[in-house]
């Protein structure tokens, strides 16, 4: 079996937000207007997160990228009165546009509030409507949408393994935000192969859960920062 | 001609097949628009993917944008690129929204109406070129050439090589640098190199940041973080940051240790941490003796370094800058004991008014410990050895003369008071001074004369190019041939290709083509010729440089048919369009300083008057933030964003959409200010409050936050353009509430220094 999954050293990530951009860039996801941005419909499928911890002057800086945690057990799925998100054979939580009646469960169960609903039409100039990635399609207003771990490269990449008569390595499916980030802080890989980069990097004790208590079982890890900030 | 997918596919069915191979069709099917745009049509929809590299920034990223049909619908780290394998900050993922910018510039504009009233009409390139060439002859006619100045906003590279010989051409000295160029200009004077100094971080063992914002905006982010991210290893052995500035959230989020320093008064944290390692003896004596005028600094005249760092105490830097003295001595023996390390100052200390100071300050800190020359220190980098693109027909004069205009406060004082000389062609090229300086106000003051022309090479409109005669269009890096130095933050040194991924849009023509074709066309007039005038012949002759060049070679070379360049310049060119990348094969040897001293006595450097008293020198590395504190109870901070850096960029939706990540604000600018400053002006999180110093107000919102010493206000820079569809009208522009020093050519961008009050708008 596969199961995909993701793991980002905090101690490496500098909260950048390229993750961010490329995740927007590559999913077609649209810039919203200052009015909708200003009611709360902005649509990013990845958010750098920053809490700010202590007081002046012993104070540090939490950092981490917050994006679907594509968790074994989604409270997302058991919601959805149509089946428009499940979890794959391969451990990605899938999101099917066409299915999706726009009720918002999804979101309103998700306790990571990674998802995003798409209250109008995606405005696109028209010079810009002909240059988005043609491997990701453009959502209808009134659908649920959200991280696919860039499903379509996963697609591409086994097309393309099978043409060579291979099987798929680590290297041949990166999701954009890995394959961007600066401070290689993210990780992506198959968590079943005992081998890939993810399934040794979580077994440090340093792997924390997003909200573990809640038993969700993210397939996102995050490594906490080595040592707390002398300062 | 545009065609709708309907159209077309009727215009298929109504044609047949045997139509369909006729030539007309397939021209109707592949061929640009009228204005030279997009494919009308969809086309087979071949993958291809195209290297350059990224001009968004200095930092000399490789992006390899994927093109279907030749239309760019994508990018991606250049993955054989040495300086960001294959990895990329934020701004490059908003490069397509920037070439397909409805604020695209699309053809030749002259004004109509009354400067910035917005009135255009749209000419062709014959005619802007004969304006422009009219009015080049009637300067050089009347014996007025210096009458002549250029504001160029390129980074170091063939492109502002060829704006230099366009100036030489002309026979004007004022080619203005619009980045500030501080580390250029100390480093310059004190080592005696042709560039800023080299850092070679990547062997650092501490790293003292004077407001250096590494991870975000200052030297090569992308190569900065790795840098850093490499060094996260088992806590033994990780490099030290420090970060000495007044905000928190950014690059000091992420060091070890964070020095409050109030704004402006980095300088004077180094110079205290200089006297602490004096006092205990910790300099290395021998390097001084040897490379440095060590021993006849103190002499009078010179405002006396030993005298300043004497005076300079840890407590007398703490009153100042706001740093318990304990943490000055603390990071003093931090930054000797883990040797190899670098002390590095940015834009965030450049602004200031004491920016100059600071920089020659923290340069001190690494010439007293032997930082110089050495693995893991500031290391010397050579000058691009540029093959001829121009030469001199006559006497071309030099390159800089004694009253030249270098900086754009000097340039701002020639526009206003004609001193040193007046200005009668101003040509303004990726820069937007009215906009982005705090020369904000008196540049547009002196660009609202009608005596002079002012033309603008603009990609976008912008506030500035709003106040000029003639607006060329130009292309974006996308389109454009340039050959980039870099940053000197990466060692050892390259010479970064860019090339077009897509030809010129609308019509629009690379600036670069531009003045050499105009050069050309003075013909005698001109004191310099152009070999070549198309981007690509211009770029290919100064590749040829490089490849006759034996101390560098082809980097990251993709292919087999890119590693074997031996065949001549033709075979090299063609190498170094799949490379991208030309480098120095190492940090040469003569990095290690040999005959000239270094020169280490700030007065000799910044021409202090004779005898300084201590209080002078106390003086010196005081920011003197303007309004009383009565007043103004609250000094501001002002910062840059990755995603916006001095404003460039905002007008691109992505990026306005992400800009507030560390605020959690979007499309609005904020405040970051502490509890207890919000508590004394009555202002709660999130409230829109009124920032207002001696000059002016803005209107923010706050953000409350113990990231934010007590006392200061941090606000973001990039916010409140007039101009642009995404840009306009969002949030406030700092910029007009910065006190705006004229004239002195050290103090470069300096003014971002004030005091502030806050009241709930």
């Amino acid at each position: 079996m596969t199961r995909w999954g993701m793991v980002i050293d905090l101690d490496r990530c500098t909260g950048c937000a390229a993750c961010a951009s490329a995740c927007a860039l590559e999913n077609n996801v649209p810039a919203v207007s200052r009015e909708e941005a200003e009611r709360g419909r902005s649509m990013n499928w990845l958010t750098m997160v920053h809490e700010v911890e202590g007081e002046f002057p012993d104070v540090h800086v939490r950092t981490y990228p917050r994006l679907c945690q594509h968790c074994e057990k989604p409270p997302c799925t058991y919601v959805c009165p149509v089946h428009a998100t499940y979890v794959s054979a391969n451990g990605i939580v899938a999101q099917i546009y066409p299915q999706c009646i726009g009720c918002r469960y999804c979101m309103a169960a998700c306790p990571y509030t990674v998802k995003t609903f798409n209250w109008f039409e995606q405005t696109w100039s028209d010079d810009l409507r002909r240059v988005v990635n043609p491997d990701v399609s453009l959502r209808p207003k009134g659908v649920v949408e959200k991280c696919t771990f860039c499903s379509h490269r996963l697609q591409r990449a086994e097309e393309a393994a099978r043409a060579r008569d291979e099987r798929l390595k680590e290297s041949d499916y990166q999701p954009a935000c890995v394959e961007a980030c600066p401070a290689h802080a993210m990780f992506f890989g198959d968590f079943d192969d005992p081998d890939s980069t993810v399934s040794q990097a979580v077994v440090s004790r340093r792997a924390e859960y997003l909200l573990k208590e809640l038993g969700t079982e993210p397939k996102v890890v995050y490594l906490r920062v080595r040592a707390p900030h002398a300062d | 001609m545009r065609l709708s997918r309907r159209q077309f596919v009727e215009l298929l069915a109504g044609a047949g097949v045997s139509t369909l191979a006729s030539s007309w069709l397939v021209d109707r099917v592949f061929a640009l628009d009228a204005e030279g745009a997009l494919p009308v049509a969809p086309g087979p929809g071949i993958e291809s993917w195209a290297p350059t590299t990224c001009g968004l920034c200095p930092g000399g990223c490789g992006l390899e944008f994927r093109r279907i049909d030749g239309l760019p619908v994508g990018v991606r780290g250049f993955a054989p690129h040495p300086v960001n394998r294959g990895r990329l900050c934020t701004l490059p993922h908003a490069a397509l929204q920037m070439l397909f910018s409805p604020d695209r510039v699309r053809r030749p504009l002259k004004r109509t109406g009354r400067r910035g009233q917005g009135s255009w009409e749209e000419i062709g390139w014959d005619d802007a070129e004969a304006m422009l060439l009219d009015r080049l002859r009637k300067l050089i006619r009347a014996d007025s050439r210096t009458q002549l100045a250029f504001l160029d906003g390129r980074p170091p590279g063939l492109g502002r090589h060829v704006a230099a010989g366009f100036m030489r051409g002309v026979g004007s000295p004022h080619h203005v640098d619009a980045a500030c160029a501080c580390a250029d200009r100390v480093g310059r004077r004190m080592f005696g190199w042709d560039r800023a100094p080299g850092a070679d971080l990547e062997n650092s063992r501490v790293i003292l940041l004077f407001g250096f914002d590494h991870l975000e905006t200052d030297g090569s982010p992308v190569w900065q973080n790795r840098v850093y991210a490499e060094g996260r290893g088992d806590l033994a052995g990780r490099p030290t940051y420090v970060s000495i500035g007044p905000r928190l959230l950014g690059s000091a989020a992420k060091s070890e240790h964070w020095l409050p320093a109030r704004p402006g008064t980095e300088g004077i944290v180094a110079v205290a941490i200089a006297h602490v390692i004096l006092e205990h003896r910790w300099q290395d004596q021998r390097f001084l003796e040897d490379h440095t005028d060590w021993a006849e600094s103190g002499g009078a005249g010179e405002a006396g370094l030993h005298r300043l760092l004497t005076v300079i105490t840890p407590s007398v830097a703490a009153e100042i800058a706001g740093v318990p003295a304990a943490r000055i001595e603390e990071t003093a023996g931090l930054f000797v004991e883990h040797q190899p390390g670098i002390a590095l100052a940015g834009a965030g200390t450049s602004a200031a008014p004491t920016g100059a100071l600071t920089f020659m300050a923290v340069n001190l800190l690494n010439v007293l410990v032997g930082a110089v020359g050495r693995r893991g220190t500031l290391v010397e980098l050579p000058l691009l050895p540029l093959g001829t693109v121009w030469e001199p027909t006559a006497d071309a004069g030099r390159d800089t003369a004694p009253n030249a205009i270098t900086t754009i406060p000097q340039l701002t004082e020639a526009l206003l008071e004609n001193e040193p000389t007046p200005i009668d062609l101003l040509v303004v090229r990726g820069a937007n001074p009215v906009y982005d300086t705090a020369m904000s106000r008196a540049m547009r003051r002196g660009l609202a004369s009608y005596d002079r022309m002012i033309v603008v090479f603009a990609e976008q409109m912008t506030e500035t190019a709003l106040l000029a005669d003639l607006v060329l269009p130009d292309a974006t890096f996308l389109e454009r041939w340039d050959m980039l130095t870099g940053t000197p933050l990466v060692p050892p040194g390259y010479a970064l290709l860019q090339q077009p991924v897509i030809p010129p849009l609308f019509s629009v023509r690379p600036s670069e083509e531009v003045l050499a074709r105009l050069c050309n066309s003075l013909g005698e007039l001109s004191r310099v010729r152009f070999a070549e005038t198309g981007g690509e012949q211009i770029a290919e002759r100064a590749s040829r440089g490089l490849f006759a060049d034996r101390r560098g070679r082809l980097q990251g070379v993709p292919s087999p048919e890119a590693a074997a360049p031996a065949e001549g310049p033709e075979g090299f060119w063609r190498g170094y369009r799949a490379s991208t990348v030309w480098a120095f094969d190492g940090i040469p040897a003569s990095s290690r300083p040999r005959t000239q001293r270094i020169a280490m006595a700030p007065g000799r450097l910044l021409g202090l008057p004779e005898e300084p008293t201590p209080n002078a020198l106390r003086e010196l590395f005081s920011p003197r933030p303007l309004g009383v504190t009565e007043r103004y109870p609250y000094q501001l901070s002002v910062f840059r964003l990755m995603h916006f850096r001095d404003g460039a960029t905002t007008n691109l939706p992505m990026m306005m959409e992400q800009a507030g990540h560390w605020a959690s604000i979007m499309w609005a600018t904020w405040a970051e200010m502490h509890p207890r400053t919000a508590a004394e002006a009555h202002v709660g999180n999130g409230d829109l409050v009124r920032i207002a110093s001696e000059l002016g107000h803005i209107e923010v919102l706050a953000r409350v936050s113990e990231a934010t010493p007590p006392g200061i206000v941090a606000v973001p820079v990039g916010f409140g353009h007039t101009s642009g569809s995404t840009a306009a009208g969002v949030g406030a522009n700092v910029n007009l509430i910065l006190p705006s020093p004229l004239g002195d050519p050290l103090w470069e961008l300096a003014g971002r220094v004030t005091r502030v009050n806050i009241v709930r708008a």
